[in-house]
């Protein structure tokens, strides 16, 4: 997005015209602006500007089904992702619930979701955008469409409502991919909602929502004392149970029919209360959430064996109380790592034997692993606060990628463990060291996330080529001072990582040594631009060569050959008038043709010496060149002599 | 040739310029030259002194030297030498002979040529020599100017 008045409209895939002055609601959690199509029909469609795409985008958009609103195009502009898609076909689920029967609901919401939910299923995807607002009546309002799926990151958009308790804990970009569990849950509020004519538990904050639904069960949070239709409310109770292995699949769902029954083994909260801190706990759920909020008091609970027993007593929990028994032994502080707080290990490894289906509590904050890398990308979406967000959840990150076989431990939920795995195998592969690997990750991760820099954040740039066209416009002596140049160069480590994981994936990890080479900041940026001219097939760059002209003159300096520099000099300014970054370096960093140079002046220096030396008086050259003149004058004395002698022979006797 | 003489006057110049080293059988054909035809050995001898006063003016008067100066006396010498060989020695036409202003004066001259004419080659041949190594240290010193511009110096244009 520029400024909007510098640029109003844009071209998209040479059909679609996107007026970026003109924004529409929301759609997908994108923003949205009127787009209309300039080819042959001239009708109005939208344009979603999506900054956090599924990394399986491509997939995601070849779903087709009758209730998912389908997108016409993908393209990038300037390195920015756009997807094109036609105005849905009736106002979303916000603007008022449907007073629907219960076979209305089955058809118009259930089935056409359990179907979407179904074709996600074979593909292995998760939707995890089932909620009002990405809901759309459609044509005659007798079923509900789903709004374009995989432009927002998963869950982050959902309101607390709507997850199930394994995510809802989480902040919403921590919510990790989920399952498809997790569409089934939000799926039975939504149908609840459809039920009632309301969002369940309307009106409370999110914490006062949490708190009940962790005491109470979300089902009985949300259903409990309303009368729901006879046909659903079997469904509607397994929908929203908090153990996912509980909730129907999506084939149970599709094949729905009103007289259908699940069974669901009950939860029953305990008969008397754990008093955690001033707050009284009924489940185990809500323990390890508390656990979570409080872990001082939980910590002494534990080490009083109070948990361990009111698990026994009050909930018949015998397994679940001998496992936090005998795990609370081993986390004393006999651990060789000195790193960690045992009492935090304790804490996160007794949650998960509360709470098997909870995400990992780390850090003091509950996540998915495999969110990690979204969450970073979060964090560098912040703008300004961003920096302590980043900071933790970098120093989170590179224990877990550092940590592996801590989670390798059979009371770490397998979930969490092989999410783990994943990650430590995404990190691994990229053979960076360090900050930069952190940095790297939600690259790594997901090809399509847009340049987290805070310079070009709002570009929402996602493909290399969006980098070079960004630095040529912004490498005015205005916006990049030299001083800034020299020091930190055309771009910044953001950009780097962006740039290096996109070459990797590529494998073109030649352009990247340089930045190992120890080669000036600037120069090993420009031979990352280069790479990416040469490889985007991009055109000429005239402001990145031109500013760079002076400093890649400098470098000349290392050319000892006064007229090599002065060669290289003209093809250095040809260059720069062809913007052609790769024939800039060519030019000035020409390691082959710099040894030779310095062999040369090496010869040259010698033969010097050798000159000079020659130059030195010879204390001998003049005795020397006196007696060589003597014996010369001699010389030519004696042959004047012979032949005066053989005249006066002559005169004597032959006349 | 030139590698020759340097030779010969190396070596001249190691042996002991003044006295000549005179052997026994020099005394013998002295002697029999005295006794047979002391009228030829006289013109010879007057004729060759200005060979012993050039070793005696001259301390760098080496073999060498002596020998440029033979040819030069020899020729002077040619002709009283025949006219003595036709009188058979006679004492009276010999002394008459060596007399003779001319001849004394054309054998002295013979010894001036000599010298002039190895003094002025010399000093031609170290005028040469003096002018090729000027020419050739402008030579060198001209490529070591432009080795330093091509090498060595930065240019103050360039930057």
């Amino acid at each position: 997005m520029q400024g909007k008045e510098e640029l109003p409209e844009l071209m998209i895939g040479d059909r679609y015209l996107v007026s970026q002055s003109r924004r529409l609601a929301d759609i997908g959690g994108c923003p949205t602006f009127a787009a209309q199509n300039v080819g042959a029909s001239g009708s109005s469609c939208l344009a979603l500007a999506p900054s956090s795409p599924s990394p399986r985008l491509p997939e995601i958009l070849m779903l087709r089904h009758d209730c998912l609103m389908s997108v016409y195009a993908h393209e990038h502009s300037k390195g920015a992702l756009w997807v094109i898609c036609g105005h849905p076909p009736g106002p979303p689920l916000t603007d008022g619930f449907p007073s629907w029967g219960e076979n209305q609901i089955i058809e118009g919401a259930v089935r056409p979701l359990a179907a979407i939910l179904l074709l996600m299923q074979e593909a292995e995807l998760t939707c995890r955008a089932i909620r009002p607002d990405n809901l759309f009546f459609g044509s005659g309002m007798n079923k509900l469409v789903l709004g374009p799926a995989g432009l927002a990151p998963p869950g982050m958009h959902q309101p607390l409502v709507f997850e199930p308790l394994s995510s809802a804990v989480c902040h919403p970009a921590a919510r990790g991919d989920g399952t498809l569990a997790c569409d089934v849950f939000s799926m039975g509020v939504l149908i609840v909602s459809l039920c009632f004519g309301e969002v369940p538990l309307k009106g409370l904050t999110d914490e006062q929502i949490l708190e009940r639904r962790l005491q109470m069960g979300s089902a009985e949070a949300y259903i409990g004392g309303r009368s729901l239709p006879d046909g659903l409310a079997s469904m509607l109770w397994a929908m929203l149970s908090d153990d996912p292995a509980s909730r129907p699949s999506p084939s149970d769902l599709f094949t729905m029919a009103p007289s259908k029954l699940f069974s669901l083994r009950p939860e029953s909260p305990a008969r008397v209360p754990l008093r955690i801190g001033t707050v009284d706990v009924w489940t185990p759920r809500a323990l390890a959430w508390h656990a979570a909020r409080a872990p001082v008091e939980f910590s002494s609970l534990l080490q009083r064996q109070v948990i361990a027993s009111w698990l026994r007593n009050e909930l018949k929990q015998g397994r679940m109380a001998s496992l936090i028994e005998q795990t609370g032994g081993s986390f004393l502080p006999s651990s060789d790592r000195k790193a960690i707080d045992p009492a935090t290990l304790a804490i996160t490894r007794v949650i998960a034997i509360l709470d098997p289906s909870a995400p990992l509590f780390w850090g003091g904050r509950w996540f998915w692993p495999n969110a990690l890398p979204q969450m970073l990308a979060y964090a560098g979406s912040l703008g300004d606060k961003r920096q302590n967000e980043e900071r933790d959840v970098s120093m989170i990150t590179s224990f877990i990628m550092g940590n592996p076989e801590m989670f390798d431990h059979p009371l770490v939920p397998e979930a969490q463990k092989t999410q783990v795995m994943e990650l430590v195998v995404l990190g691994q592969r990229t053979g960076v060291k360090g900050p930069d690997r952190i940095r790297r990750l939600p690259y790594d991760n997901n090809p399509l996330q847009v340049c987290l820099s805070p310079r070009c954040i709002v570009d929402r740039i996602s493909q290399m080529s969006g980098i070079l066209s960004w630095a040529e416009q912004h490498s005015s002596e205005n916006e990049l001072p030299v001083e800034g140049l020299t020091r930190n160069g055309l771009l910044d480590a953001e950009m780097r990582s962006f740039l290096a994981s996109h070459f990797a994936r590529q494998r073109l990890t030649s352009a990247l040594e340089a930045q190992k080479a120890g080669l000036p900041i600037w120069n090993a940026d420009l031979i990352l631009l280069a790479a990416v001219q040469r490889v985007a097939e991009q055109g000429a760059v005239p402001a990145i060569t031109r500013r760079m002209f002076p400093l890649l003159k400098q470098e000349l300096r290392h050319w000892r050959s006064r007229t090599g520099r002065a060669k290289r000099r003209l093809a250095l300014e040809d260059a720069v008038a062809q913007g052609n970054l790769t024939k800039l370096l060519r030019i000035a960093e020409d390691p082959h043709g710099l040894r030779l140079d310095q062999q040369t002046a090496q010869r040259a220096e010698q033969e010097i010496a050798r000159l000079v030396h020659a130059l030195e008086p010879d204390p001998d050259m003049s005795a020397r060149n006196k007696r060589l003149a003597r014996n010369t004058g001699e010389f030519v004395s004696l042959i004047t002599g012979i032949g005066v002698a053989m005249t006066s022979v002559w005169f004597e006797f032959c006349r | 040739m030139a590698k020759l003489m340097r030779n010969k006057g190396s070596a001249a110049t190691l042996s002991v310029p003044d006295i000549p080293a005179f052997r026994w059988w020099h005394g013998i054909i002295i002697g029999l030259l005295l006794a047979y035809t002391p009228g030829s050995l006289l013109v010879g001898g007057v004729l060759l002194l200005p060979l012993v006063f050039l070793r005696l003016i001259d301390p760098e008067a080496d073999g060498q030297r002596v020998m440029v100066v033979m040819f030069y006396l020899g020729a002077a010498m040619v002709h009283p030498l025949r006219v003595a060989w036709s009188v058979r020695g006679d004492w009276a036409t010999c002394l008459s002979e060596i007399t003779q202003p001319t001849i004394l004066i054309l054998d002295w001259l013979a010894l001036g040529a000599a010298w002039l004419i190895a003094e002025v080659g010399s000093m031609g041949a170290r005028v040469w020599y003096a002018e090729s190594e000027r020419q050739r240290r402008k030579a060198i010193e001209a490529r070591i100017k432009a080795l330093q511009e091509e090498w060595i110096q930065p240019d103050s244009s360039e930057d």
